[in-house]
């Protein structure tokens, strides 16, 4: 078996690759945007790259633990590490199993053993035996509350956004700025849609140790934030804008701001006991 | 045919408390102890998470301590309730084990049969 490690900098750089290829897109069809656009996609990008940075260094920092391994051993590691951030177990049983597994492996180098016949063959069984005691695979559930506190907290992050922007923070202001239903729309199937499609990727990936060019298939979820990010903008049919932009009075009043919150709260909360 | 694995798994961890009762270990030489004993199907992918149910329960506790020779290691010595869960397994295996066995030898029945 060959072990790779590396699926969320495949992921990362994937990502890059494709949200310069929708600005480039969204350049060359919208020219009277350009200017308006221009700050947006600096920070996009910049966002993208610092991604494609992060995920880098923290490969660079989990290879560094592993460094005095033998190969197979180090990139098997690797996608442990990773198939155990598909499982909702705390980050102390998961740097504990982390931990044991680290001390399998270095012993096991050093009565030189292979990494198939110390993990029987079957890494997805090996890291099930561990995470079993400790957690289990992500569930329906606990993807469901999870995705509701991404769309609550982006829903509230804009309108706090636009709030504030305006200068003061007055009822009227909470009244008046409100959210297109295009953006809320994108931000429920960036959320609901994406968001678990990637998760589960990144476990088949590990699971099923895709090789090669089989790894670009971790890209075809990410056409969906990207494809409706260029569709808000590139849009340019009446009918349709008429429809992207019409405004939803969410949040338009301080009783339904404070229950958006609290529904915030208590899914964040659900994804934590979720882990226990 | 028999699912020794199920019936293992009943015993193993009152097998293991047994082993870390007699002195502190960690977990490789643990599982290479278990194979010396016989159980030579079980290797770190049991023994392993085993450790760490039992070390959730509070019948073991944990240390790491670095090796003078190799890697780090992560020692396991018995706790009180660790112990008291071991003189109860040890008390049912022999309950269990006498009536297995007289069961096998066919004992009650040739009692019976006279």
């Amino acid at each position: 078996m060959n072990y790779q490690g590396n699926n969320k900098l495949v992921l990362s750089i994937g990502t890059v690759l494709l949200i310069v290829v929708a600005l480039l897109v969204i350049f060359a069809t919208t020219p009277d945007a350009r200017p308006a656009l221009s700050t947006l996609s600096g920070i996009i990008v910049l966002m993208a790259v610092l991604s494609v940075v992060f995920a880098y260094e923290k490969y660079k920092r989990v290879k560094e633990r592993v460094s005095k391994l033998p190969k197979d051993f180090q990139m098997t590691y690797l996608d442990i590490y990773e198939l155990l951030g598909t499982y909702t177990i705390s980050k102390f049983d998961r740097q504990n199993i982390l931990a044991m597994i680290l001390e399998i492996f270095e012993h096991a180098s050093l009565d030189q053993r292979t990494v198939d016949d110390v993990i029987g063959g079957n890494l997805a069984s090996f890291v099930d035996s561990f995470a079993n005691e400790t957690g289990k695979s992500q569930s329906p559930g606990y993807l469901f509350v999870y995705s509701t506190s991404l769309f609550l907290g982006f829903l509230l992050l804009i309108k706090v956004y636009k709030v504030i922007r305006t200068g003061s923070i007055t009822l009227a202001a909470l009244n008046n700025e409100t959210l297109d239903i295009g953006i809320v729309a994108a931000y429920f199937i960036i959320s609901y849609v994406f968001f678990p499609w990637l998760t589960l990727s990144i476990r088949k990936s590990t699971r099923q140790q895709w090789q090669g060019a089989q790894k670009l298939r971790l890209l075809i979820p990410m056409f969906i934030p990207v494809g409706l990010m260029m569709a808000l903008i590139i849009i340019n049919d009446p009918a349709w804008r008429s429809i992207i932009d019409r405004p939803l009075p969410l949040f338009a009043s301080p009783l339904s701001l404070v229950l958006g919150i609290l529904i915030l709260f208590g899914a964040l909360l659900l994804t934590r006991l979720h882990q226990r | 045919m028999v699912d020794r694995a199920q019936i293992l798994k009943g015993l193993l961890d009152g097998c293991i408390l047994k082993i870390i009762s007699q002195g502190e270990t960690y977990g490789y030489r643990l599982t290479s102890d278990l194979n010396e004993y016989g159980f030579k199907e079980l290797n770190e992918g049991s023994v392993y998470p085993s450790l760490i149910r039992l070390e959730k329960k509070g019948l073991v506790s944990a240390e790491t301590k670095k090796s003078s020779i190799g890697p780090s290691r992560k020692y396991f010595r018995l706790t009180l309730q660790g112990e008291a869960y071991l003189h109860d397994f040890s008390k049912l295996w022999s309950e269990i084990s006498t009536v297995v066995d007289q069961i096998m030898k066919g004992g009650i029945n040739s009692e019976l049969s006279r």
